[in-house]
């Protein structure tokens, strides 16, 4: 009789889609938000409305402009960092784990 | 702090992160609005869909000119953020607020309909089966009393 059942680690289910996100409780995620808006920060707690707690948040607004003698659009981004904040779920677009690179 | 919520308002609160917004309540916070403006202020009412009321408030633009009232109103459909004070621990602020609140029925639930009525039903079961026992003794004992009898139970 073989004994691998005994050495398994313990069983996470996911079973719909906001389980994925309860994976990243306490951990830094990247948060993607209307108007152009993205946060990082450590998520500390959200519900069914996606509305979140983070903490350590940088929130990056990017804002395009269109320079008038070339004509070309500059990106330009705005950051700030707030402690804790509490974000309103209706304006969340995506949650993610940090991308590779640019945490 | 809760004088004016409905059942609606608890039950939302109470299933979703509004009760810690709840939490903060007689606190001073600072509400950014959908329309970049920030809000900073007192709160003192937060209900269950998220309008909140501050008092003292002062409300600021962009670096516009700061403009304060004494009360001010937020739909929560404008609210974008919260910025939470620092020294409030998440989890003990949310157990407070849920532990506070007041229970939503009587827990002597003995006298209810259903109560009464399984009570009923379980009553008329047991002289069901009574009568049933009895049936059964009276077919076992077809000899008169005075011969040896067996008892199967």
């Amino acid at each position: 009789m073989a004994d691998e059942n005994e050495t398994s680690a313990p069983v996470i289910t996911v079973e719909e889609p906001l389980d994925l996100i309860r994976l990243s409780l306490d951990e830094r995620i990247y948060v993607k938000m209307r108007n152009e808006r993205e946060l990082r920060g450590r998520l500390h707690a959200y519900d069914q409305h996606l509305n979140m707690v983070l903490g350590e948040v940088e929130e990056t607004v990017t804002t395009v402009e269109i320079d008038e003698e070339t004509y070309e659009e500059v990106y330009r981004t705005t950051k700030r960092n707030i402690p804790m904040l509490f974000v309103r779920g209706d304006g969340v677009i995506l949650v993610s784990p940090p991308m590779r690179g640019s945490v | 702090m809760t004088s004016l919520s409905t059942a609606r308002d608890r039950y939302n609160a109470a299933n979703s992160l509004l009760c810690l917004l709840q939490a903060l309540e007689g606190r001073v916070a600072v509400v950014e609005l959908r329309n970049e403006m920030a809000v900073k202020g007192l709160i003192s009412q937060v209900d269950g869909f998220m309008n909140v009321s501050l008092q003292n408030a002062t409300v600021q633009g962009n670096d516009d000119h700061h403009y304060h009232f004494e009360e001010f109103f937020v739909k929560a459909r404008n609210i974008r953020y919260v910025q939470i004070p620092e020294d409030i621990d998440i989890t003990e602020a949310i157990k407070n607020q849920l532990e506070g609140k007041p229970k939503a029925h009587k827990t002597d639930m003995s006298s209810t309909t259903k109560a009464k009525l399984a009570r009923k039903r379980q009553k008329e079961t047991l002289k069901f089966i009574q009568q049933q026992q009895q049936a059964e003794k009276n077919e076992i004992e077809p000899q008169p009393p005075g011969t040896s009898q067996e008892t199967d139970e």
